[in-house]
């Protein structure tokens, strides 16, 4: 049960992730315009690439730990109280 | 004043030396040479794990490929230090729970399966050794740019002493030392960009200014002199620009083969004659198989200027969106030759500024199928990474799976922050010192382009740049050699060979088998003078994605897969990349006469996009029909697995003090 609540985890987060780094690519190919536009000084695409996906990945990252431990709390405290509450 | 960078690279090494004796007095069980007794903190793992990762690929040949291809180049760091994510998705939680010393041992304990640890630990060899190369051969270049030495003196001083620290300390040994050298290296290689940015203008100008003068070129702000080899491969032809005339004094007298144009022409177009590239122009007649001959030719310090010149069909010009096609002269030299670049003049050896800027440039969009070779790029970086034995063995060395993601989350955030300089250090390259384009030394540009500043102080950063560069070619190595003297000692020796032995034989098995793979690795790194580094890394990454990748991920999370499934997903899907690499580095090097359809060439330099899942699709299909093969005991395994730490249910498969 635990495995399949972290397994949905992960593929949610892996779901994310892949629909921006595979994005990216789509984007420069289909609205290259859109996609070399000024951004802070840097085209647009070379921003993404170059500054900002590092900062994604530890947002999705943290939210990954910080989510899967509380999966992992709620479970040990069920099982243990079916522990204590089975009289075994 | 050329003492600087060889003192400040003889610190790094006494350093390293000095740390690594002094770690043995803490380095003395089985568990702390193999594991480093599970007991390193999240900080220290991190900083390792980072220390480890970031190689002399990182460290060096991401800026030069940067500065030379441009935008496509900034996958590579993005792919490095994203592939991290799904190691902490997916296994690094898992694998730390399982408990065991090395990868083999994952692939023996969970299938119950003796041959299983044969094939995987010829794996860890296997990619070991294709990584270590590059170590070695950026060590040996580096030494021989920044100390005058021969090749050998660098390879074999890395190796020396990196072995003798791995028999001392082990795994707990080379933890300390790896973090340190973490923090070594992101103070070089962000100090020094700093200094350049205050003195030269900030980063995002300097992309700026690329974007605002798109059909530009960088120009030479120093006299440039390049050597042509025709005995080379693709040393013997200089392509010019399209855009602006180049002055080009020639050193010593040169003679053609062939002068062409620089734009590939199309079918129906005119040809060009010599004379409208290039005044002076001599010729002379030559024999040359019993036929006379016109060669076009220059005496030594004559100067001649390059133009371009209008491209024409049938006479007529031939326009593109309104403009006039112009193509550079191509020069196919006859013989060696050194030639000189005026300054001011603009840079030969890369594209236009705009070019270099966008994506699907010369790196990607070589066979004409970018997207595809960037998609199967991405796959291959992300997957690759995440099945790399020896950083996957580090995983090992956490207190337990908590601290294995979270040691994983912060591992990104350190090689994150690392990843973004090297894309500064490409684009000020560009900018402040495209003499390196002449003379295709990009490679060298994080130890070049502080020497931009003169003086003491160019001086005293391209010598920290230099002893970053030989903390990544260490810390590597010392991973890689921990890595692979655990598969010998723990698994050949450990396992196959003396099942019985003690912890106390399989220490000093260790020991034995870190100065025996330091020399094999050292010889290889010998050979390794003339091989393509990069190459023999993406063999590295494709074998990683194909085979370890999906082997641990369905092996952590489905309990279906058998032995057999995994062992056949793993051999084809490793071994059918590996192949098609090792046949399109046959085709480049004309070995093999085939011209493959450009589609079919795309997939196989970069094969990840068909091998990932076709190992996946194997290891399912394979275990499906031996169904009956499935462990008995995987619910215990499975749970073994994922059960947080607090029910107990985790035990260590190879628990302490065994």
């Amino acid at each position: 049960m635990l495995m399949r609540r972290q397994a949905a985890l992960s593929m949610r987060v892996a779901a994310v992730f892949l629909f921006l780094i595979l994005g990216v690519p789509l984007a420069n190919y289909f609205a290259p315009a859109w996609s070399q536009q000024p951004v802070m000084g840097f085209p647009l695409s070379w921003f993404l690439l170059g500054i900002l996906f590092y900062p994604i990945t530890w947002a999705l990252s943290t939210y990954f730990v910080r989510a899967s431990e509380k999966l992992e709390a709620e479970e040990a405290a069920m099982i243990r109280s079916e522990r204590s509450g089975g009289g075994s | 004043m050329s003492w600087i960078p060889i003192a400040l690279v003889a610190l790094v090494v006494l350093a390293t030396i000095g740390l690594g004796i002094y770690t043995t007095r803490i380095s003395t069980t089985a568990s702390d040479f193999f594991v480093a007794g599970r007991s390193v903190n999240v900080f220290w793992n991190a900083s390792a794990i980072s220390g480890e990762y970031l190689s002399a690929a990182s460290f060096m040949g991401v800026a030069g490929l940067v500065m030379r291809y441009g935008y496509d180049v900034l996958w590579y760091p993005v792919g490095y230090a994203t592939g991290y994510l799904f190691l902490l998705l997916f296994i690094a939680g898992p694998l730390r729970r399982f408990g065991a010393y090395t990868i083999p041992d994952f692939a023996e304990g969970r299938f119950n399966s003796p041959v299983f640890r044969k094939i995987a630990v010829t794996f860890v060899l296997f990619i070991g050794f294709f990584y270590t190369m590059p170590q070695m051969k950026g060590a040996g270049v580096a030494m021989t740019s920044i100390m005058g030495t021969p090749y050998w003196v660098g390879v074999v001083l890395v190796g020396v002493v990196i072995s003798f620290n791995v028999a001392l300390g082990g795994m707990k040994g080379i933890t300390f030392v790896q973090a340190f050298q973490y923090w070594l290296k992101m103070f070089a290689i962000s100090l020094p960009v700093f200094v350049l940015m205050a003195v030269f203008g900030p980063y995002h100008e300097t992309v700026g200014k690329l974007q605002s003068s798109p059909s530009g070129y960088p120009k030479y702000r120093h006299d440039a002199v390049r050597s042509f080899d025709p005995s080379k491969p693709n040393q013997g032809v200089l392509s010019l620009p399209s855009n602006t005339p180049t002055r080009i004094q020639f050193v010593s007298e040169a003679t053609l083969k062939t002068l062409g144009t620089a734009r590939k022409s199309k079918p129906g177009e005119d040809k060009i004659p010599a004379t409208r590239f290039v005044a002076p122009l001599t010729n002379r007649t030559i024999e040359r198989e019993g036929k006379a001959e016109n060669q076009i030719y220059w005496q030594a310090g004559e100067t001649a200027e390059f133009k371009p010149v209008a491209v024409t069909k049938d006479g007529v010009p031939v326009m593109k969106d309104g403009h006039l096609v112009l193509t550079g002269a191509k020069l196919e030299f006859e013989s060696p030759v050194k030639v000189r670049f005026l300054e001011g003049t603009t840079a030969a050896g890369t594209v236009s500024n705009a070019e270099w800027l966008q994506p699907f440039g010369g790196l990607t969009n070589k066979h004409g199928f970018p997207l595809l070779y960037t998609f199967s790029l991405i796959i291959g970086l992300i997957f690759g990474t995440a099945g790399l034995p020896h950083i996957l063995v580090r995983f090992y060395t956490n207190p337990d799976g908590r601290a294995a993601k979270r040691t994983t989350l912060w591992v990104m955030v350190l090689i994150g922050v690392f990843y973004l300089f090297p894309a500064m250090w490409g684009s000020m390259g560009r900018e402040l010192m495209p003499e390196l384009y002449a003379n295709s030394k990009t490679d060298a540009v994080v130890v070049e382009l502080p020497r931009a500043l003169g003086g003491v102080w160019g001086e005293i950063l391209s010598g920290i740049t230099a002893a970053g560069a030989f903390a990544a070619f260490m810390s590597t190595f010392s991973g890689l050699l921990v890595s692979m003297s655990s598969a010998v000692a723990h698994d050949i020796y450990g396992s196959i060979l003396r099942p019985k032995s003690t912890p106390t034989e399989r220490l000093k098995a260790f020991k034995f088998a870190a100065v025996g793979v330091g020399i094999v690795a050292t010889l290889l790194g010998l050979m390794a003078e003339s091989w393509d580094i990069a190459l023999l890394v993406g063999w590295a990454f494709a074998i990683a994605a194909c085979s370890y990748f999906p082997l641990l991920l369905l092996g952590a999370w489905w309990r279906g897969l058998t032995a057999k499934g995994a062992a056949t997903g793993m051999l084809i899907g490793g071994l059918a990349s590996l192949g098609t690499i090792i046949t399109t580095m046959a085709i480049d090097k004309k070995a093999l006469a085939w011209t493959p359809d450009p589609i079919v060439r795309t997939l196989m330099e970069q094969p990840a996009i068909w091998g990932v899942p076709l190992a996946l699709f194997l290891m399912w299909a394979v275990s499906s029909a031996t169904r009956t093969e499935i462990p008995k005991d995987v619910d215990t395994l499975m749970l073994r697995l994922h059960a947080p730490e607090e029910l107990g249910m985790s035990k260590d498969y190879i628990p302490d003090g065994h």
